[in-house]
């Protein structure tokens, strides 16, 4: 495979553009003739520029043509006029990966530069949450491509994929209570309005947009022999103008506000509230990970179970970018909102993400390559996993050679601390289940931890059932076997 | 269920898309119904067809169906 290069496998969507790696690894983005001239268009507008600079857009300018590596769609027969490169993103994510909250303000940026883009004659053609991506807790539109010259009389192409990836989800979850992360993750191209017409309830036909956006719009799609292309000369030959789309941008984004979970506490949630550590141990171990994450400035640390984000906050302080990870979304939703709130530069640069480690969703789509599993996504320097261990092996079954062996893989430094079945979370976990965790002890943890790792410091905390270590991949090549590309979807 | 079975093939060539479009016109405001009944009174002939080629396939037996590819 090697020289050999790709497009990104999950830009295919847009026939009018490409992305792919550079010789450096930049981030290109090869556009068709006509892409290419919207692009001039586009980049000139006041409103792409002051995107740009408020990051709501992701920097791109334009790259040298001749010299970038185009991969070949036909041999011989040339499909690009230009190439564009972007500023990378830290870590890829997908809206199936997001809180509510996330994708509710993720959706808010969508319509809000599409508002923009219509008062000087644009339109986004696409209308996906898969185009949005996150610094931190800042969204940032990535598909710069889809921004064209509006053509007088034509309806909005995107207003179905916006239904589907954003408004359907967020009206399941803040009605109905229904999490969209497994229906997003279900069927890509989203949550179609007959399904979504189905899942909601009678009281919700009084809610604002549900009739519309929902219930006829389930009912018209659902006529059969209409003709996309008749049809939208037929809505053109009747007067529709670009004020129409303005018109029910604005009501989705009214619609779109009110949309708030109120998530409730769920276990995890109130975790910090109800767990064992006293406050000696607590210092202990804050001290433990704090004088770790200060040894050096890292590129990426991701946190496992992060729960809180307490030592993800003090991870942003010493490093470029934090992925926060929990597999419960009312803990990503609520870290979401608090670093929002708070404000200030180490906050910014988490990214809370709604990842269950034993159930972690990668392979999707075409060729099961356009949406890839995390670890090809992103690349750890330091990865957290406190008190974690417990709940994958003996909540979830997880052998725990097999976990030791992945976190290997990852080929970054750990933080890792271990909770002996002593502890009194240990025991609530194993009240009712047979115990036959026999890898779950003190010495086969540590004895399989040596194979995968050198273990460069540990401490045992006053409670006497919690250990803290430090660990280093024996072989920094184990990461070699997890792929590393960095990808743009669009 | 077999009206559904029998027209699944031709179905698969129609486009969800299309019923977007037209709702646009209904989400559009005051001024999107006024474009919205002038679709109407324009599409009318279209829709009897419609209807017309509708009936016609479903009341096909399963062999008379043109196979589409």
């Amino acid at each position: 495979m090697q020289g050999q290069r790709h497009y990104e496998s999950g830009s295919y969507r847009d026939r009018a553009g490409r992305v792919f790696i550079g010789r450096a690894g930049e981030i290109l983005r090869a556009l068709s003739p006509a892409a290419w001239d919207e692009w001039q268009h586009v980049s000139s507008a006041a409103f792409f520029q002051r995107a740009q600079q408020s990051a709501q857009i992701v920097p791109t300018w334009e790259a040298e043509f001749a010299d970038a590596p185009i991969p070949d769609l036909v041999a011989g027969q040339p499909a690009w006029a230009g190439v564009l490169e972007h500023k990378p993103i830290p870590v890829i994510s997908y809206p199936y990966e997001w809180s509510c909250g996330m994708l509710r303000d993720a959706a808010q940026l969508h319509l809000e530069l599409l508002q923009a883009a219509l008062a000087e004659g644009f339109v986004i053609k696409d209308g996906t949450a898969y185009n949005i991506q996150w610094v931190g807790t800042q969204p940032q539109f990535i598909d710069v491509a889809s921004f064209e010259r509006q053509i007088a009389g034509k309806p909005w192409a995107g207003y179905r994929q916006f239904c589907q990836t954003f408004l359907n989800p967020l009206l399941l979850q803040t009605h109905r209570g229904i999490p969209f992360q497994p229906l997003l993750r279900g069927r890509l191209d989203g949550i179609s309005p007959r399904d979504c017409w189905r899942m909601l309830g009678l009281r919700d036909l009084f809610r604002r947009g549900i009739l519309t956006h929902v219930g006829l719009h389930a009912w018209l799609e659902s006529r059969p022999a209409i003709d996309r292309k008749q049809t939208s000369q037929e809505v053109q030959a009747a007067g529709f103008h670009h004020d129409l789309i303005r018109h029910n941008v604005r009501g989705l984004q009214r619609i779109i506000e009110r949309l708030v979970w109120k998530s409730p506490r769920s276990h995890w949630s109130g975790y910090t509230l109800d767990n064992q550590y006293t406050t000696q141990d607590h210092q202990q171990k804050t001290a433990f990970v704090g004088q770790v994450l200060q040894s050096q400035h890292w590129t990426q640390v991701w946190d496992l179970g992060c729960n809180t984000g307490e030592y993800a906050r003090m991870a942003a302080e010493h490093a470029d970018s934090v992925i926060a990870m929990d597999a419960d979304p009312a803990c990503v939703e609520m870290l979401y909102q608090a670093l929002r709130q708070s404000g200030g530069r180490p906050a910014a640069r988490i990214l809370p993400l709604v990842q269950d480690l034993a159930d972690t969703p990668g392979g999707l789509g075409w060729r099961g390559a356009e949406r890839r599993a995390l670890p090809e996504r992103g690349r750890p320097e330091l990865i957290l996993c406190l008190a974690l261990l417990h709940h994958l092996v003996i909540g979830r079954g997880i052998p725990l050679p097999e976990l030791l062996a992945w976190l290997a893989a990852l080929g970054a430094d750990l933080i890792l601390e271990f909770v002996t079945k002593d502890d009194l979370m240990v025991q609530r976990l194993l009240r009712g289940r047979q115990d036959d965790y026999w890898d779950y002890e003190t010495s086969v943890f540590e004895r399989l931890l040596q194979q995968h790792f050198t273990v460069l410091r540990s401490e045992t905390l006053p409670l006497q059932t919690r250990r803290l270590y430090l660990a280093r991949p024996h072989r920094a090549e184990q990461r070699a076997s997890v792929t590393q590309v960095v990808e743009h979807s669009c | 269920m077999l009206g559904e079975f029998v027209l699944t093939p031709l179905w698969s060539y129609f486009d969800p898309g299309s019923g977007s479009l037209v709702l646009q016109m209904l989400v559009g405001g005051s001024a999107g119904l006024v474009v919205f009944g002038r679709y109407l009174w324009n599409s009318l002939p279209t829709l009897f067809s419609n209807r017309r080629m509708h009936s016609t396939v479903a009341s096909m037996s399963d062999s008379e169906i043109p196979i589409q590819r």
